[in-house]
């Protein structure tokens, strides 16, 4: 009996060894959108199927560029004026929410990754950073204000779809009632007719 | 009484028109909860080629899994500072041929991204078979005396597709 017990004991140590680990970051990227030396933060989630360890870093592409391309993204962030603030050793957890933030000396179009990788494992994953910087609080308010532009004039379109649907189906009732009627209008005619 | 029934008729043609125009103007209120996007994999810890002499080629076939909801690209790389036998390290999505002496077909480490869509089941898991393969059909470096025990680290790293 003991040396059943002992060999589920050691068995079962040896799976939870030879398992592979899982990771999963979420949201899958993040939108920022800010002015120049203004800190901008998200939150985003961590979660394994053990306990684990986690290295973070962050790699940028050169300003502009907006690809997914892993390999095209060597830059650190120092070196195109930002400044990220994120825990770059996480240590023993299963379930966690971090906070990403971003500080940009410079206005412009970025797109990073943020990585996370399980010390001593292969498994390493990344959420795409997508941060649009404004020079100002004026410009970012006048890129607002367009987009607020382009989002009315597309609902008063739907208004206007629904009015045109309402009013089609409006006039096939109607022609549909007088279409009887007249039906019935000569009917009465012939029956007086006939008498 | 022609009249009549057309009358009836014609009523009951106007209030069943009138009813699908009130039908219209109902609200029926909807809820939901959506969670947000993640992106995820599970890999296996350890591959191991064995019996293997140069020039020749061996391959291991791996499941990887995307444990996310979205469509993710994996990317398997060695770290940029090592050199060694592990550089004749390839991927294939096929099987990369029999094993020869003939070199097989696939990417090398370092030029190689693969797709997994993400799974049918929400919260599920989707598993895609990959071949790794070891390519020492033009390795020089062998010794004819001794048995070489070499190991590296491969990352794979997975982002939204």
């Amino acid at each position: 009996m003991k040396k059943i017990v002992l060999f589920l004991f050691l068995f079962t140590i040896f799976l939870t060894f030879s398992s592979a680990s899982s990771l999963t970051l979420s949201p899958a990227h993040l939108n920022f959108k800010g002015i120049k030396n203004e800190r901008i933060c998200q939150n985003f989630s961590i979660n394994s199927n053990k306990e684990i360890s986690l290295v973070g870093k962050t790699l940028w592409e050169k300003e502009g560029e907006q690809d997914r391309i892993l390999q095209n993204h060597k830059l650190n962030s120092s070196s195109l004026g930002l400044k990220t603030i994120f825990p770059e050793k996480i240590v023993g957890e299963k379930n966690s929410i971090q906070e990403f933030c971003l500080i940009s000396n410079s206005s412009g179009v970025f797109h990073g990754v943020l990585l996370y990788k399980i010390e001593s494992e292969p498994t390493q994953v990344g959420i795409w950073i997508n941060a649009t910087i404004f020079s100002s609080k004026k410009s970012q308010e006048e890129s607002f204000s367009e987009v607020e532009l382009k989002g009315n004039s597309a609902k008063e379109n739907s208004l206007v779809n629904n009015f045109e649907i309402f009013i089609f189906f409006d006039v096939i009732i109607l022609i549909s009632i007088l279409f009887l009627f007249k039906n019935l209008f000569k009917k009465t005619k012939n029956e007086f007719t006939k008498k | 009484m022609v009249w009549g029934k057309n009358l009836i008729v014609g009523i009951i043609f106007s209030l069943a028109c009138l009813g699908f125009v009130f039908a219209a103007s109902d609200t029926m209120h909807v809820n939901a909860q959506i969670s947000p996007s993640s992106v995820g994999i599970s890999v296996p810890n350890e591959v191991n080629f064995t019996n293997i002499t140069c020039g020749y080629w061996k391959r291991q076939k791996i499941e990887i899994n995307n444990t996310g909801n979205v469509d993710i690209n994996v990317t398997p790389s060695l770290d940029p500072s090592y050199s060694g036998l592990f550089e004749n390290l390839g991927f294939s999505k096929n099987s990369p041929g029999v094993e020869s002496t003939t070199p097989p077909s696939g990417e090398k480490v370092g030029n190689y991204t693969f797709g997994i869509p993400k799974p049918e089941d929400y919260r599920g898991e989707n598993s895609k078979p990959i071949y790794i393969y070891l390519d020492l059909t033009n390795y020089s470096n062998c010794s004819s005396t001794s048995e070489i025990n070499e190991s590296a680290d491969v990352i794979f790293t997975a982002v939204e597709a």
